[in-house]
């Protein structure tokens, strides 16, 4: 009986441990996961190639000064399947990139959302609930 | 778009079935099939799926450490894996050369698998690499003195429903998962695969590899039915250069002080108690509820009694613009969004891997 409790929390528990590796060739531990960095984005060029999608961006601070990001998204197979396209992001569009900056403090991150300035977003690593079950 | 991609994943299914020099062999095996399964369609890897595979004894007891022999303990501690101290740049995962994963490990990836059934042959058709497997369902036996292949060589047959795949032949340069586990050439795979219900895809897996393991070890993968569904071009190779230049960017060590240009605030506009609901990534919903502290921390707890959780977050911060952020001791995340009337929060929590369960809370 005991085992059987045991082994019920033990499968309850392991649903939350939900994980699966978006990054077909690579972990996430160059990023610092202990930071979420929010930067309004001009962007400059979407590489929607697979197996990693990258976003470079430029961001303005308040003294003016202009400094470029790169930002690593999951592969075009999987953010299309998530209302993303190739043309999802233009030269110049503005948006704000939420993620997590990498450790070594080089201007990179990993993408986890996108909020648009009229308020809709789109995933980046955070998955929507009904991406799968 | 979708046309095209259908007509040649239709082309390649027919390609494999028609180009073939066993075609004669098939046909003949096939007379002799049993009645079948069906367990076609696209398959996408369900979120229950934890990162790595969870490995039991064959009596279904987790295993902490593998049960290896001295001779697969010295390849394990040869084998660097992401994660720790290796990135990209320094592990040695065949993976990252743009080498095919094998089995079991192809079940670890988040790409979704089309499973083709022709007479005599199941077909598992990768989105990942675009790896094949075939299963020949026609009754033959294992290839004799097999030469070695990256994805073995498969026969089948059905157990009622259930596609039962015997598999061997396997070259040794593959790893069991994405944690390193090393396998031998003598390792040999069955696998049971089966629909519990019409939409979920459950595959049973049990490891024989008597030179790497000392007793058999199992473990499972489920997948969930994507119906419209089609296989993606997905080729490893396609931006690989300019994305190492990416890796050694981010993924040097360094010694810059990470200078963030991070929308900072405080936690003040959310601290006292909240009550909502948490979507976990499954589809299941369980009430949840928050408490949030004016020293920056804050808890969200699950409240049903089947599967109580708590995540405990500190450097909680709320910017002007009503983003709130925060981080558990183990690397969790919470993102999530504080409304103007300051009474709800949404929000995702984010584990270190990716996947997202929705939050919903108000003011209670």
């Amino acid at each position: 009986m005991k085992r059987e409790r045991f082994t019920r929390m033990a499968l309850a528990i392991g649903c939350f441990l939900v994980s699966l590796p978006l990054w077909a060739h690579h972990g996430a531990s160059e990023y610092d996961m202990t930071k979420i960095v929010s930067l309004r984005a001009t962007v400059t060029e979407l590489q929607f190639v697979n197996p990693h999608t990258l976003l470079v961006f430029t961001v303005k601070d308040d003294s003016g000064k202009v400094t470029e990001w790169e930002g690593e998204l999951p592969s075009p197979n999987l953010l299309s399947r998530r209302g993303w396209s190739r043309s999802t992001l233009k030269p110049g569009d503005q948006v704000t990139v939420i993620g997590a900056p990498a450790r070594n403090g080089e201007k990179g991150m990993q993408v986890k959302k996108l909020v648009f300035p009229d308020g809709h977003e789109l995933p980046g690593t955070v998955l929507p609930p009904d991406s799968s079950k | 778009m979708k046309l095209p991609t259908r007509i040649v994943t239709l082309a390649f299914a027919a390609g494999i079935v028609c180009s073939s020099p066993l075609l004669a062999q098939t046909q003949a095996g096939s007379q002799a099939e049993a009645a079948t399964g069906d367990l076609t369609g696209v398959w996408y890897p369900s979120s229950v799926n934890t990162f790595n595979f969870i490995w039991t004894d064959p009596q279904g007891q987790p295993l902490k450490t593998l049960p290896f022999t001295p001779w697969a303990q010295e390849k394990f501690k040869a084998n660097h894996p992401i994660g720790g101290e290796y990135t990209e740049l320094t592990s040695n995962d065949p993976d990252f050369a743009c080498l095919p994963l094998g089995v079991p490990n192809i079940y670890t990836h988040a790409y979704p698998v089309e499973i083709l059934q022709v007479p005599g042959r199941t077909i598992l058709f990768f989105e990942y690499e675009h790896y094949v497997r075939q299963i020949f369902t026609d009754s033959r036996e294992h290839v004799k003195d097999a030469n070695p292949t990256w994805m073995g060589d498969s026969i089948g047959k059905w157990e009622g429903d259930t596609l039962v795949v015997d598999s061997t032949g396997f070259n040794d340069k593959t790893w069991l998962d994405v944690a390193g586990h090393p396998h031998s050439e003598a390792l040999h795979i069955v696998e049971r695969m089966h629909r519990p219900d019409h939409d979920t895809l459950l595959i049973d897996i049990s490891i024989d590899d008597p030179q790497a393991y000392t007793t058999p070890l199992k473990t499972q993968r489920k997948y969930i039915l994507k119906p419209g569904w089609n296989i993606m071009e997905y080729i490893c190779e396609d931006n690989r250069v300019v994305f190492n230049d990416f890796e050694k960017k981010v993924g040097t060590p360094g010694t810059k002080a990470a200078e963030a240009v991070a929308d900072s605030g405080s936690s003040q506009s959310i601290v006292g108690d909240w009550k909502g609901t948490i979507a976990l990534a499954d589809g299941r919903s369980f009430p949840a509820a928050g408490v949030f502290s004016a020293s920056s921390t804050g808890t969200i707890t699950v409240t049903d009694p089947s599967a109580s959780l708590k995540y405990q977050f500190q450097n909680v911060a709320v910017s002007a613009g009503g983003t709130i952020t925060a981080i558990t001791a183990d690397g969790t995340n919470f993102l999530g969004e504080l409304s103007q009337d300051r009474k709800q929060i949404t929000g995702d929590i984010v584990l270190s891997s990716g996947t997202g369960h929705k939050i919903s809370l108000g003011r209670f």
